[in-house]
């Protein structure tokens, strides 16, 4: 692999990140543009003038010719309500909320912790459960282990994350209530900051939620994967060398068969920001999914396209991440 | 995971049809048997057909027990705290908090998952067939290009997206412009085609490679024959596969989305739409069959759709591994 | 007591989808016994199939799927079959070594080299990790690796495959095993990296005293190295005895057939064509297939890799011309663009008097109708030429559909084709699955000769056959010829495959073109001093015999 190949390869990924990112803002914002209602007809008081509501659109800079604003998204909009809005400010702006008129950049870092503690513990039970049930399984296929999983797969796999999470609620907060064992809380969350332990406890139920259907899948993928690579030829070297099957599976199997788990598992960390909509949605966990539910029920466009560029941003890097870990890998054959 | 992809079963694009694999692959005939005797298959089929036993007899339960799905009985189905009834006085499964009989809006839902999952799913596989095949047989800037735009669409995050969308349904008065059955449908083909897209141009990709093409370029065949004679019998069966794949996926999508209350809308009976009303009301605690009822009806359904689709790629996918 | 004995040994693969005792399968391997002393050498030979490699994994615990084992698989008179997973590991890698057919895909593809050498003497030994790399380069320095300390930190896949299978033969060999079990180890290789490796083989044999049992389809090489040999058919053994009994006066009259098969391989053409055909290829004024300067790059990115410069060579109508390379001779090239799937860059190319076009592109060049009729291909893979949704027939007259044949006149040409091509009526409604090998080869033929070309571009065709299949198919080329006037292009990277068939060859180095001439001259009397590499490297059953010749 040459230097100058890299190079290479790292100048179209960028570029081709930054063009999915630029193309997911403009759709959102031509989107957001003609499905909301005008804004400031909402913020109007009822039955206020012509006049008043035109003042009000002024006051937001939404007076303009709506390729101004689109460009003023990308480099610096007018000040609104004393916030400077466009990416090129320091520190960047994503814009004002009308609704809640709050700069949108404010409002996602206040709730971006409660996602992030949400999608980070999920992701840990994810990882660790799916390569420990998916190779165990592999390792002996057909066996009541393999079967065992296999049920539970398919069972998470047929329920809905919303449905997975008002099951836990049903059976493991109110049935255990009524049972006397009042450990799980139903709904809310606890910052760390101010209790890890409540936090822990008001998160189990939301990470297994999210967890749940993830390792299901993944448990499947990453033991046909390593089923796949089990009849290589170099696992049957290993073999020949009389290696322990411990050696065989998480040495020699997992690493063979880690290109497809990282691809998909790439995909899938993204799309753990889908589902923690809905998680949150059932849990009442105040993050980013609920801000996204409500500002898009009440057509606060400026929050819509912050929050959908914050996830095609996490989503590219992602992605982009893994290419390059494939690549690196790839770069040894 | 309420995103539409079902990425345990992104295909993998090597393993070209290589006939039987190990002496117990055998013919077609004998995998056909082999895929009917499977206890799995069985269990599945057999679930598949309660769900639509249940969606077509849907009418003529709601006949026999004398409750529409969406009539209100709230005199024979509310306590008198106005709590709903879990049953009894005609209502099988009980009541909901405007007394509607929960076990026929239950068979009700059957239908609408169905006819939104069968639907988009089928208009997802035609796009995405036709595009995954002019991708990945013209090659170059076209399939840059569309390569491209199946990026972009993978960036979105759909249930955000959607919510956006579904506002543009929204009339002057506050009413649907149309059917939401149909905006649901076509958000979810939306976000559902680049699947079959991808799946299509990677097989593409790999037949093309294979030396019968050549062949067939060589003997002076054009390029609207090689791609329908040549290529689209061969990827065919897999993207059909994929569609029974799908399928469960987007049955989930739409379920999603109506438990968010922006896809199909009560008092329409949507089984999203029942859970989120339990939830909602909170009544579940009183009537569990509120929010039962319809998660276990889709817990069923799914189930169904999975176990079939995963023994139709366990025998007939020349993609899969056989596992 | 012998080192390592299969006795009465049979192996058979079980339905997965059905319980085992319902099952009394075919047995793959039946009733197979034979035995190695220390030291010795044993060669298993036969055809794909045969059971040959799949019951010396069944007896040593390594085969793949579903499978039953009867009989008794004894090293050092221990029950191998009987022996705990534990009790077998132990064995493994320690006392038994193995070497396997492609070393590409034997090794890790994401782990070092010297890794994998280390781990085996990590399983067995106590060794500090500072002794076990010390062995580890000592090891790759034994096995002819220079430059040990860096090329152990290389991945498999910047190796070359001469490189490799040198690191699976020290990875058998690390812990000194009494046994080496090598299965095909030259067959993914190159000619003339072939000899080396079996040199290696050899060497460390005589240093070390090991016992080998080697594996083989060509008794041809196993023949140089071998104390005793054992042949093997559908599973049940054939003939065995010593070296010069077995492969020199065989009894058996298959051994007999795969000996046979092994000669013709290497024994240049001498048939008097011309006496039979219309007349002498260079007699003619103009050759069917002209060719001057042809040139092509391949580019990938911003990488420009030449694959062919300047070739200039010519085909006469009912000519067999061969041409021979080792892999990244660009011979592929060659066939690819005078089948005119693939633009030259430059150079001269007239097909009966058609020029065609070059261009740096990687489309596909748009030819004249007849052009395109009067060239045809045949591939080496028999499994991805033939279309697995089509049926024979319609495989057949595919060709003929897409230049607008009427039903009933396709129906004719495809039964005359089938008929020349010896494809029995009763396979022309199969699908490719339910065919063989040659077969399937026979029916890829029968679809070029459908249109009726003059030339035939034939690459590797019989690459993935076994040797009888090979003979089978040459005979068929041959005919054709004769009987057609077709004239064929036939590339192989077996120069044993060519001399049996071509009237003229060229040979392609890594530089381009080394030698162009009639077959006999250029197998009796080389020209160049790669050539005559190639010819050493060929595997004869008696260097006696071939000299006097």
């Amino acid at each position: 692999m040459t230097a100058f190949a890299r190079t290479q390869f790292l100048r179209t990924r960028l570029t081709r990140m930054l063009i999915t990112v630029i193309a997911v803002v403009i759709v959102t914002f031509v989107l957001t543009q003609v499905a909301f209602t005008n804004p400031a007809q909402n913020l109007a008081p009822p039955n206020a003038s012509g006049e008043t509501i035109d003042s009000i659109a002024r006051a937001y800079g939404i007076d303009r010719p709506w390729y101004e604003q689109l460009f003023g998204y990308f480099v610096k909009g007018p000040d609104i309500q004393g916030t400077p809005t466009g990416f090129l400010n320091w520190p960047p702006s994503l814009g004002y909320s009308y609704q809640q008129q709050r700069p949108v950049t404010e409002l996602l870092l206040e709730k971006i912790p409660a996602t992030l503690s949400l999608a980070a513990g999920a992701l840990m039970l994810w990882v660790i459960f799916s390569v420990l049930l998916g190779v165990l399984a592999a390792r002996r296929q057909g066996g009541w282990f393999d079967k065992v999983t296999s049920g539970f797969s398919y069972t998470f796999l047929s329920l809905p994350t919303f449905v997975t999470g008002m099951l836990l609620i049903y059976f493991l907060f109110y049935q255990l209530s009524l049972a006397g064992f009042r450990f799980f809380p139903s709904s809310g969350y606890v910052p760390i900051t101010e209790s890890p332990g409540e936090w822990a406890r008001h998160l189990i139920l939301p990470w297994l939620t999210l967890a749940l259907a993830e390792i299901a899948i993944f448990q499947r993928v990453i033991r046909s994967s390593v089923l796949e690579v089990v009849n290589q030829d170099y696992i049957r070297t290993a073999k020949a060398k009389g290696l322990s099957d411990r050696r065989i599976y998480f040495g020699h199997a997992l690493s063979g068969a880690l290109n497809p788990v990282l691809t998909l598992g790439g995909i899938e960390l993204a799309a753990i920001i889908g589902g923690a909509v809905i998680t949150e949605q059932v849990f009442g966990i105040d993050g980013i999914g609920r801000l996204a539910v409500t500002s898009a029920s009440s057509g606060d466009a400026p929050v819509v396209i912050g929050i959908t560029l914050f996830s095609a941003v996490v989503f590219v890097i992602t992605t982009f991440v893994v290419d390059l870990i494939t690549y690196a890998r790839s770069a040894r054959q | 995971m309420t995103v539409l992809a079902r990425r345990d079963s992104i295909p993998k694009l090597t393993g070209p049809d290589r006939g039987p694999k190990d002496p117990a692959s055998g013919t077609a005939a004998a995998r056909r048997r082999a895929f009917f005797r499977d206890p799995a298959t069985i269990a599945g089929l057999a679930l598949i057909g309660l769900v639509l036993l249940g969606a077509i007899a849907a009418p003529l339960v709601a006949a026999i027990v004398g409750h529409g799905p969406i009539e209100q009985f709230p005199d024979e189905s509310l306590s008198d705290t106005g709590l709903p009834i879990s049953g009894g006085n005609g209502f099988l499964l009980g009541a909901d908090d405007s007394g509607r009989d929960v076990f026929v809006r239950t068979l009700y839902g059957a239908q609408v998952s169905l006819f939104i999952g069968i639907v988009s799913t089928t208009i997802a596989l035609v796009v995405g067939t036709a595009v995954g095949l002019i991708a990945g047989f013209v090659g170059g800037r076209t399939d840059n290009t569309l390569s491209a735009f199946t990026d972009i669409a993978l960036a979105f995050p759909f249930l955000i997206t959607a919510l956006s969308v579904v506002t543009l349904n929204r009339g002057p008065q506050g009413d649907d412009v149309i059917d939401p059955a149909w905006v649901v449908i076509g958000i979810v083909a939306l976000f559902s085609w680049t699947y079959f897209a991808r799946l299509v141009r990677g097989l593409v990709i790999e037949i093309k490679q294979r030396s019968f093409i050549h062949a067939a370029i060589g003997s002076g065949a054009g390029r609207t024959r090689i791609i329908l004679t040549e290529i689209l019998p061969n990827v065919l069966p897999a993207a059909i596969i994929y569609w029974a794949v799908q399928l469960p996926a987007n049955i989930i999508g739409e379920a999603s989305l109506s438990f968010l209350g922006v896809g199909i809308k009560a008092p329409t009976p949507s089984w999203g739409t029942m859970i989120a009303n339990a939830q909602q009301t909170g009544l579940y605690q009183y009537q569990p069959w509120l929010l039962l009822a319809p998660a276990i009806s889709l817990f069923i359904t799914i189930l169904g759709f999975n176990l079939v689709s995963t023994q139709l790629r366990r025998r007939f996918d020349p993609t899969s591994t056989g596992k | 007591m012998p080192l390592f004995e299969l006795d009465a040994f049979s192996v058979s693969f079980l339905d997965p989808d059905q319980p085992e005792r319902h099952q009394t399968p075919a047995r793959t391997v039946d009733s197979l016994s034979y035995a190695v002393d220390e030291g010795e050498t044993l060669a298993i030979v036969g055809e794909s199939g045969s059971g040959k490699s799949v019951s010396l994994l069944a007896a040593t615990g390594l085969l793949n799927g579903d499978h039953r084992t009867e009989g008794a698989v004894r090293f050092r008179g221990h029950d191998l079959l009987a022996a705990t997973p534990k009790q077998r590991r132990g064995i493994l890698g320690k006392e038994i070594g193995f070497v396997f057919q492609d070393p590409q895909s034997n090794l890790h593809p994401f782990k070092p080299v010297g890794r994998q050498i280390e781990e085996v003497i990590a399983e067995h030994t106590a060794l500090k990790p500072a002794a076990r790399r010390a062995r580890v380069l000592e090891l790759l320095g034994e096995v002819g690796i220079q430059d040990a300390a860096q090329k152990a930190q290389h991945y498999p896949g910047h190796l070359s495959g001469g490189q490799r299978q040198r690191v699976m033969i020290a990875i058998a060999i690390a812990l000194n095993p009494a046994l080496i079990i090598a299965d095909e180890p030259t067959t993914a290789l190159d000619v003339s990296v072939q000899a080396g490796i079996l040199g290696l083989l050899g060497r460390l044999q005589r240093e070390h005293g090991t016992a080998i049992v080697f594996v083989s389809h060509d008794l041809a090489v196993v023949s140089r190295i071998a104390d005793a040999i054992v042949v093997l058919k559908d599973g049940r053994l054939v003939e065995s005895g010593p070296r010069d009994e077995v492969a020199l006066a065989p009894r058996e009259p298959y051994t007999r057939a795969l000996l046979e098969a092994s000669r013709a391989r290497i024994r240049p053409r001498v048939r008097p064509i011309r006496a039979t055909d219309a007349g002498p290829a260079e007699a003619e004024p103009k050759p069917l297939l002209g060719v001057r300067g042809l040139t092509k790059h391949y580019r990938r990115g911003s990488r420009v890799t030449p694959a062919v410069t300047g070739l200039d060579f010519t085909v006469g109508a009912g000519e067999i011309v061969g041409i021979v390379g080792e892999s990244g001779s660009g011979k592929s090239t060659v066939g690819k663009v005078i089948a005119g799937l693939q633009f030259a860059d430059s150079g001269e190319i007239l097909l009966d008097g058609h020029a065609y076009p070059t261009k740096v592109s990687t489309q596909v060049p748009h030819l004249p109708a007849e052009v395109r009729r009067s060239v045809q291909l045949v591939f080496q893979d028999p499994y991805a030429s033939l279309n697995p949704r089509r049926t024979v027939f319609q495989s057949i007259a595919a060709p003929l559909e897409a230049n607008g044949w009427s039903k009933s006149s396709m129906r004719e040409r495809v039964a005359e084709v089938a008929r020349r091509t010896v494809v029995g009526d009763e396979l022309l409604n199969r699908y490719p699955v339910a065919l063989s090998g040659g077969q399937k080869q026979r029916v890829a033929i029968a679809r070029a000769l459908a249109l009726g070309p003059r030339l035939v571009v034939a690459d590797e065709p019989l690459a993935a056959l076994d040797v009888t299949t090979q003979v089978e198919i040459i005979e068929l080329i041959l005919s054709l010829q004769q009987s057609l006037h077709t004239a064929f292009l036939f590339i192989s990277h077996d120069l044993g495959v060519v001399a049996a068939i071509a009237q003229r060859v060229i040979v392609l180095g890594p530089n381009g073109v080394e030698e162009i001439g009639e077959t006999e001259q250029v197998f009796t009397a080389p020209r160049s001093a790669y050539t005559r590499t190639l010819l050493d490297a060929i595997p004869r059953l008696d260097e006696a015999e071939v000299s006097t010749r």
